[in-house]
């Protein structure tokens, strides 16, 4: 143990950074005390311990209470405006002023409520009207004249400045007008940011406070050295870490080091994600190679969700190659005329098979079974060429599972429900997969009875035909079971008419069924409103003479897509009727072994959620935790700080 | 969200407010008008108890991080709110929206104008802007994207090349920068 006097241990104390006291006030109520002092404060601030930061304001932050301010990396402290809104009781809250870590804020528009506790007047008030944010530098706070001001009147007195400590307002002139300017603080010393020039920003620093005379310190190439384009728009911040001068261009900051001539941008990302939420997903695929942040934002599953939700992606058609003799360079490719091609390659090399049943696809992603051992189950994200395995589920039982792949917009998740017959029609069990998970869970209720063909997935719900061995009379017309995805519960829908010539599709994000029991056109079906399952006719397709198709039971309507068109198959050919026109035309599809499906891309990076024995699912949810801290705030202000202890009973 | 537009209150619709931007200039601008700023609104909340009409234009607004020239363009944005904002339900119709958006303004003008309506809160505005700075994206190059908004590209090259290989159709039909 070492023993010091008292008064030691307050010296010490002065020199150690805001942090490190923070830390310490826990140390023994006397620290505790002792930090809290003013005197100390004042100490600390004369020994000019802390470094200087930047600090970001954060007005419109979603952080819980308990994240208040953190340290972000790269010198950065963020602090939310929270405190400061709820204790004004506004959330328009005006930053006045700030000087030695300190921020002086007025409630927008009524700026009564700064009044502290008394006023004093003072015998005379500046020269003319100010305008700006004053900058506290050499002991005064200093602002420029209104713009309006007479210029001719003031006599090149263009700045005002108030000796805190002598309480006088004085005048000092910059050293050129003052027009395009700003003012700052550059490392203790007033300075003056000069912006006239096209090509590059003086910064006049006032090295000698009491002689008043400025010296033209910095001259920084903005055009093109730093990519700015119009340098009326920079705004010198401050001098920071490494001698470095932040700066901020509309929405960018750039730290530059005078000495050595290097620039570094910083991304505060705040406006980014939005903008990149709305790009399609080929767009965004591009971008991966902007950067790492990009790329990292990219692939964080919650712009994913938030693509999905603004529905970005133009419908279009995914033509599955089962039979590819393509180099693996072209596994994925865009087609003339609105198609995706992709190679089951992938699916197959990875499920260790070729023979891979799609078993369900749903908001860009699909679900493949191995068909001898379905077990084996891969998700497919075609525009991401990922692949991944899901965990086999518990027993098999003879005879084959059905699944179905669904997506939850309550809470944002894939999952796979998996339905399998305990033996009979009737008898049906079924259990589900979250995506991000690592196992099958059991539900209570499977479905009413055995199902039919590939779920079509529309409304937050899959949807299945009946399958045709299940006896007809017992089912009283619920010929179509539902799953709820968000419930997982099981329900039935009744068709329009008996469906034994017809099928089920997503119709433009609606349930559809296509009614093939006449002999010279098709009907398909819509159910407009999904909550009061009312069925509308909404499409009569005459199939005979103009599309010259002689049997109308073959016809598959695959979907909607561009120009409102409809993507008919009838065996190997494919026409696309226009319903408004009713204009069609061929188009030809080449490959011998070839599925067409209706894709609405997907920009999730399934490859997150690939389960490894021991760090399972943990993964994702740490990848996103980590990186919310970097970009998920919004309408951020930096500004340069410089901390200070805190005042005990400031407020 | 066009509320005033539909039902006049003449009342309120003559009711001007004054906002005084960055640069000191002042805007008379229609109450209606000023009430898409959600920071402006904010203002009307906080004062509750006063009688707005009464303080009218008398009250002076400022709006320190907006500049004049991006404020004269929003207001002239939210004057053309209503017919605008037609919800789109076909594909001519997105077109028309895309070419609207696509005559707001350069680029740049757009990171200015993204700038002002985040501070001001106009989510319509931000919408919009939003979108079409995401419009004029979308075809650009990877270093057109690093340019615009002034990032560094900080992969090592042969990551860079990884993702170039692997997503080989995303660098298929980019427009010239």
């Amino acid at each position: 143990m070492v023993h010091f006097p008292s008064d030691l241990h307050f010296d010490i104390v002065s020199r150690l950074p805001i942090k490190s006291l923070l830390r310490f006030k826990c140390v023994s109520q006397l620290w505790c005390n002792m930090i809290d002092d003013p005197s100390l404060a004042y100490m600390h601030l004369t020994r000019s311990v802390e470094e200087p930061k930047m600090l970001i304001l954060d007005h419109q932050t979603k952080n819980p209470d308990t994240s208040r301010f953190t340290e972000v990396a790269g010198g950065f402290l963020k602090a939310d405006m929270k405190l400061v809104t709820k204790f004004a009781k506004s959330k328009a809250c005006f930053l006045e002023s700030c000087c030695n870590g300190l921020l002086c804020f007025a409630k927008n528009y009524d700026d009564r409520v700064l009044v502290l506790s008394s006023w004093r007047p003072i015998s005379k008030g500046p020269l003319c009207l100010l305008a700006g944010r004053p900058i506290f530098a050499c002991g005064a706070l200093h602002w420029f004249v209104y713009a309006h001001v007479d210029r001719d009147a003031l006599k090149g007195k263009y700045i005002v400045s108030f000796d805190v400590g002598k309480e006088e307002f004085g005048s000092i002139s910059p050293p050129k007008y003052y027009s395009s300017s700003h003012l700052l603080d550059l490392g203790g010393n007033l300075a003056m940011v000069d912006r006239s020039f096209d090509s590059h920003i003086e910064i006049w620093v006032m090295k000698e406070y009491k002689k008043k005379e400025w010296v033209q310190e910095y001259k920084i190439d903005v055009n093109p050295r730093l990519g700015i384009l119009d340098d009326f728009w920079v705004e010198v911040i401050g001098l920071w870490e490494f001698g470095e001068i932040l700066l901020r261009y509309r929405a960018s900051f750039i730290s530059y080091n005078p000495k050595t001539d290097v620039k570094r941008y910083i991304e505060i990302l705040d406006l980014h994600f939005d903008i990149v939420s709305r790009l399609p997903v080929k767009s965004l695929l591009r971008f991966k190679c902007v950067s790492q942040l990009w790329c990292n934002m990219i692939d964080d599953p919650s712009l994913a969700y938030m693509h999905l939700t603004r529905s970005v992606e133009e419908p279009k058609m995914l033509i599955l190659d089962h039979q590819t003799k393509n180099p693996d360079t072209s596994r994925f490719t865009e087609v003339a005329g609105g198609f995706l091609k992709a190679d089951m390659k992938l699916v197959t090399k990875f499920a260790k098979s070729k023979a891979c049943f799609l078993e369900s696809c749903c908001n860009g992603l699909l679900c493949f079974a191995k068909i001898y051992g379905d077990r084996v189950l891969v998700l497919f994200n075609p525009l991401r060429q990922e692949v991944i395995a899901l965990p086999p589920h518990r027993a098999s039982y003879t005879k084959k599972s059905k699944y179905g792949l669904g997506f939850d917009s309550s809470t944002n998740t894939y999952k796979v429900v998996r339905v399998f017959s305990r033996g009979g029609s009737f008898n049906m069990g079924a259990d589900v997969y979250t995506l991000g998970t690592s196992s099958w869970r059991p539900i209570s209720k499977g479905p009413l009875c055995l199902l039919a063909g590939r779920p079509i997935f529309a409304c937050g719900a899959l949807h299945w035909f009946v399958h045709p061995y299940v006896d007809r009379d017992a089912l009283k017309g619920k010929y179509i079971v539902s799953f709820d995805v968000g419930k997982e519960e099981f329900g039935w829908i009744s068709p329009p008419k008996y469906y034994s010539s017809s099928h089920l599709l997503d119709l433009g994000g609606n349930l559809a069924m296509v009614d093939r029991s006449f002999d010279s056109h098709i009907e398909i079906w819509v159910m407009k409103e999904y909550k009061k399952k009312e069925w509308v006719k909404e499409y009569k397709i005459d199939i005979y003479p103009p599309l010259g198709i002689s049997d109308s039971s073959l016809v598959e309507v695959i979907g909607l897509w561009e120009f409102g068109e409809i993507l008919l198959r009838n065996r190997e050919s494919f026409i696309s009727y226009n319903l408004k026109t009713g204009v069609k035309r061929y188009i030809e599809i080449l490959g011998h072994d070839v599925e067409v499906l209706y894709h609405m891309g997907s920009l999730l990076s399934i490859s997150k959620f690939q389960t490894k024995q021991g760090c399972e699912t943990t993964l994702a949810f740490s990848y996103t935790s980590k990186q919310s801290s970097v970009f998920l705030h919004q309408s951020g202000q930096a500004g340069l700080h410089k901390g200070l202890a805190p005042l005990p009973g400031q407020i | 969200m066009s509320n005033t537009s539909e039902n006049p209150n003449p009342s309120s619709s003559s009711a001007k407010i004054t906002l005084k931007t960055s640069d000191n200039e002042l805007f008379e601008v229609e109450e209606a008008v000023a009430m898409k700023f959600c920071t402006v609104k904010q203002y009307f909340e906080d004062e509750k108890d006063n009688d707005v009409a009464a303080r009218g234009s008398s009250t002076v607004i400022p709006l320190p991080n907006v500049h004049s020239a991006v404020l004269a363009r929003l207001i002239s944005y939210c004057k053309k709110l209503p017919q605008s904002n037609a919800v789109a339900d076909n594909h001519e119709e997105e077109e028309t929206k895309k070419k609207e958006r696509k005559q707001y303004g350069t680029p740049g003008d757009l990171v200015d104008l993204i700038s002002a309506a985040n501070y001001l809160d106009f989510k319509e505005g931000l919408e919009f802007f939003n979108q079409a700075l995401a419009d004029h994206i979308q075809n650009k190059s990877v270093e057109y994207v690093r340019k615009f908004f002034g990032i560094k590209g900080d992969f090592e090259p042969h990551e860079e090349e990884k993702y170039r290989e692997e997503y080989a159709w995303a660098f298929e039909g980019v427009d010239e920068d």
